[in-house]
């Protein structure tokens, strides 16, 4: 495990999506003696695998999971990163979370933490939802648009073996395995998500099975 | 961003196990009615666009006026792509643009990729400037505005599109009007500018510098 070394790991369908974020990701400041390195998963059969197969192909002992089409603007996103994890029990850190997780396993629905600018076709915004404690909060889950993380837990493409609910699962998988998953305190979003609209075809029977395993 | 104002009885109901089995059945049922209409609708889209004439996009037009159409996949991406562009290209007729929107590509999916580009290259500017980051991202702002530019002539996008785009792509859209109307001005465009500033003017009234340069450049006729 190399402890100096950040792992930016995308699942990618989308070269135009994947090459902008990897744009933004090469203008990061990175703290001296750290070195950075970028995965792309091409043709994925599901998040979990896709993000597995990343995390077995790097010795970084920092990865950062994050989709092919969120754009870290925070220059200072690494020194961020190394900042919080320097308590040992923060195991993943993300943009957005839940604080409580609803009973039906949808952290949308849940009060939550974090901002990020989003983009949805029709308009970008500012998405603040309630500010995180300074410095960081703990969180039930956080959103899948970016995960980073100092250990390494497989992801389990064993249970969820699509595009949903990989998020709150592995948030889940951390916090059972003792570690804190947290939202940082940001005076501003430190990343762009463009989003556009979710694909909810096989959502609902992927939230039975995260409901079943873990609530 | 406008608040999403629920009740507290709604914020709670939303948490339920029956809400989300509610939310399974509208989506198994969105599905059962409408996935062939929408592949058929985005086939009918395709075959337009690949047409490349403004006959085809005079039908487009009306194929998308369709309210069902409108009310049913607003939150289709592609769909909303397009409502996007067919939006701006009605505004571009109006201005008798010659080379619009739509001819960008010959498909739904090159006018994606010709839209994220737009997107790429405004978003580029707008978060080197120091307004919308805390710490400066995107070092080169004169970099990121000449990539655009040189795109914008190159793909000859029109000025009335990209007013449109920066509404729909910026964050502070009020802003970036201005600040690309300023570079325009740099650069002895004043056309340019005229077209950024009356629509900056048309949304967001009252600012008399802008205002005052609208009239001196209407009684020089520019």
């Amino acid at each position: 495990m190399n402890n100096q070394k950040f792992c930016f790991i995308m699942c990618s369908n989308n070269e135009q999506l994947t090459q902008e974020a990897i744009s933004y990701i090469q203008r990061l400041e990175v703290p001296d003696e750290y070195t950075i390195e970028i995965l792309t998963i091409q043709e994925a059969t599901s998040m979990t695998s896709g993000y597995n197969e990343g995390m077995q192909a790097s010795d970084a002992k920092y990865k950062i999971y994050l989709h092919q089409d969120v754009f870290i603007l925070h220059s200072r996103f690494l020194f961020e990163l190394l900042d919080i994890f320097s308590n040992e029990k923060v195991g993943m850190i993300g943009m957005v979370g839940v604080t409580k997780m609803p009973e039906n396993g949808i952290m949308w629905y849940g009060h939550r933490i974090g901002q990020i600018y989003s983009n949805c076709v029709y308009e970008t915004v500012c998405m603040k939802l309630d500010d995180a404690t300074i410095p960081y909060q703990n969180v039930d889950a956080i959103d899948g648009l970016l995960m980073a993380t100092q250990y390494d837990i497989l992801w389990r493409e064993d249970l969820l073996k699509q595009w949903d609910f990989y998020d709150a699962s592995q948030s889940y998988e951390f916090r059972n395995a003792g570690y804190d998953v947290v939202v940082p305190y940001m005076e501003h979003p430190w990343v762009l998500h463009d989003d556009g609209f979710m694909k909810l075809q096989h959502y609902y029977e992927n939230r039975l099975k995260f409901i079943e395993e873990y609530l | 961003m406008k608040p999403n104002v629920i009740t507290h009885e709604e914020f709670i109901y939303r948490q339920s196990e029956a809400f989300a089995q509610q939310k399974a059945l509208d989506e198994q049922q969105w599905h059962k009615m409408y996935d062939h209409e929408e592949c058929q609708l985005l086939s009918s889209i395709n075959s337009l666009l690949g047409e490349h004439t403004t006959s085809a996009y005079t039908k487009l037009i009306e194929l998308l006026r369709d309210p069902h159409l409108q009310n049913t996949y607003s939150d289709d991406e592609p769909i909303a792509y397009m409502l996007v562009l067919l939006n701006i290209y009605q505004y571009e007729k109006l201005y008798q643009v010659s080379h619009s929107v739509l001819e960008k590509g010959t498909s739904i999916s090159e006018l994606i990729a010709f839209f994220q580009n737009i997107k790429h290259l405004l978003w580029k500017i707008e978060f080197s400037d120091m307004q919308h980051s805390t710490a400066q991202h995107y070092g080169n702002t004169e970099e990121a505005e000449l990539e655009l530019f040189n795109y914008i002539e190159c793909k000859h996008v029109s000025i009335i599109a990209l007013r449109l785009f920066i509404s729909f792509i910026c964050v502070n859209p009020e802003k970036m009007l201005l600040y690309i109307a300023n570079q325009y001005l740099d650069m002895g465009m004043l056309k340019h500018t005229y077209l950024l500033l009356e629509h900056y003017n048309e949304n967001y009234p009252g600012n008399p510098d802008v205002e005052e340069t609208l009239k001196m450049m209407t009684e020089q006729s520019i």
